[in-house]
């Protein structure tokens, strides 16, 4: 909008003041259209859904008796994940965070009170979530999906490492 | 005078060959060069930037019961920027309702609603219904428990008109709840900001048709 003056005319003063408020605008605009080249970004680029995990050394198949387990983190140092090994001789690990709610699920050999018959499976002590310990399967209790699996990779010094996800994606928190 | 500049007289050129003058000016007359007189243009600022905002929106949204909430999310996280733009959509939205309710208290303190301006002023009703529904409309997009149950709610109140009611919950929300998302989505996009161009331009047509009201 012009907004014209009733009085009319135009003082010449008002030259240097249309020249600072061309600049404002000018200025202003090139404000508002930098940041837009980075937004084209909104229709031309798009993350890829899978997201990348880290290889990272876990342990060494010696330092986790049979029957045992360890926590560790992964993928980040900020996230817990449990490491099992098996009655059966194989080396397993799952995201420690429960698909439930979120608490940190546990693999103990020395059984909680109460949960006695639960000390063979990956037990969350939230809500009495029980997830088997051989495939994350959940055999009780209220989480709505299995225990994210982790893929490991065991070299022939016995080191382990984990190295993504087998099965049981979206970690909880990442859906 | 210095010597007019290349885009001053390139300017001059467009006028003079669009005749735009009568339309892009007006006189605005001393008392409402004040902040309170400018909560109308800016509730239009607003649906212009949710305009803008909503294309880029429906180029990722996906009207279907089983996708919506899926795609809402992917917007939100997986699209650059998308979080940005969804959140822009969002607060104007809001800043648009509530801008509209000032510019009404505005029109309505000032006396500007009076002879000769009340089709003007009924036709800012109609705009501030639609807006409403537009909000009501957007909100039960994402499809969500809360959405869900917001259509129902919204469907219980326009059947429970007498006579009319059991027609408009027909039309409006279908059969089913594929039916109603896809007419919530056309109201949304099509519908409501269709009529709402048309009323618009009405309404700004009779403010300059009758010029700004008188002062207090």
């Amino acid at each position: 909008m012009i907004i014209s003056s009733p009085q009319g005319g135009e003082r010449t003063s008002g030259s240097s003041r249309r020249r600072f408020l061309k600049a404002l605008i000018v200025f202003s605009g090139a404000l508002v259209l930098f940041p837009l080249q980075g937004l084209s970004a909104y229709l031309l680029e798009r993350k890829s859904g899978t997201t990348s995990y880290p290889r990272a050394k876990v342990s060494n198949n010696s330092e986790v008796p049979t029957g045992e387990s360890l926590v560790f983190t992964y993928p980040n140092k900020d996230r817990s994940a449990i490491l099992i090994h098996l009655a059966s001789g194989d080396f397993v690990a799952y995201d420690a965070v429960c698909t439930h709610l979120g608490c940190q699920i546990h693999f103990d050999k020395e059984p909680i009170k109460g949960w006695e018959n639960q000390k063979d499976n990956l037990f969350c002590a939230c809500h009495g979530a029980v997830f088997d310990p051989k495939n994350g399967a959940v055999l009780g209790g209220p989480p709505p999906r299995r225990m994210p699996k982790v893929k490991l990779e065991i070299d022939s010094n016995g080191d382990i490492y984990a190295n993504g996800y087998e099965s049981g994606l979206p970690l909880y928190g990442e859906e | 005078m210095s010597k007019r500049s290349r885009l001053d007289r390139f300017w001059d050129w467009i006028v003079s060959r669009t005749k735009i003058e009568p339309f892009i000016t007006s006189h605005v007359p001393r008392h409402a060069l004040s902040p309170i007189y400018c909560l109308g243009g800016t509730t239009f600022l607003l649906f212009v930037v949710l305009a803008v905002t909503g294309v880029l929106l429906s180029m990722y949204y996906i009207p279907t019961p089983e996708s919506a909430f899926d795609s809402v999310r992917a917007i939100t996280k997986t699209v650059p920027y998308g979080w940005l733009i969804r959140s822009v959509h969002f607060y104007s939205a809001n800043g648009m309702l509530i801008l509209a309710v000032l510019h009404m208290l505005r029109v309505y303190y000032t006396g500007s609603y009076k002879a000769p301006r009340e089709l003007n002023w009924v036709a800012g009703v109609g705009l501030g219904l639609l807006t409403l529904f537009a909000g009501y409309t957007g909100y039960t997009l994402r499809w969500d428990q809360v959405a869900v149950g917001a259509s129902g709610i919204g469907k219980g109140i326009a059947t429970s008109i007498p006579y009319l009611g059991p027609l408009f919950g027909r039309v409006l929300w279908g059969t089913g709840s594929g039916d109603t998302l896809s007419r919530y989505t056309a109201s949304h996009m099509l519908l409501i900001p269709g009529v709402m161009i048309v009323l618009m331009a009405i309404h700004f047509w009779m403010v300059k048709r009758h010029g700004i009201s008188g002062p207090l």
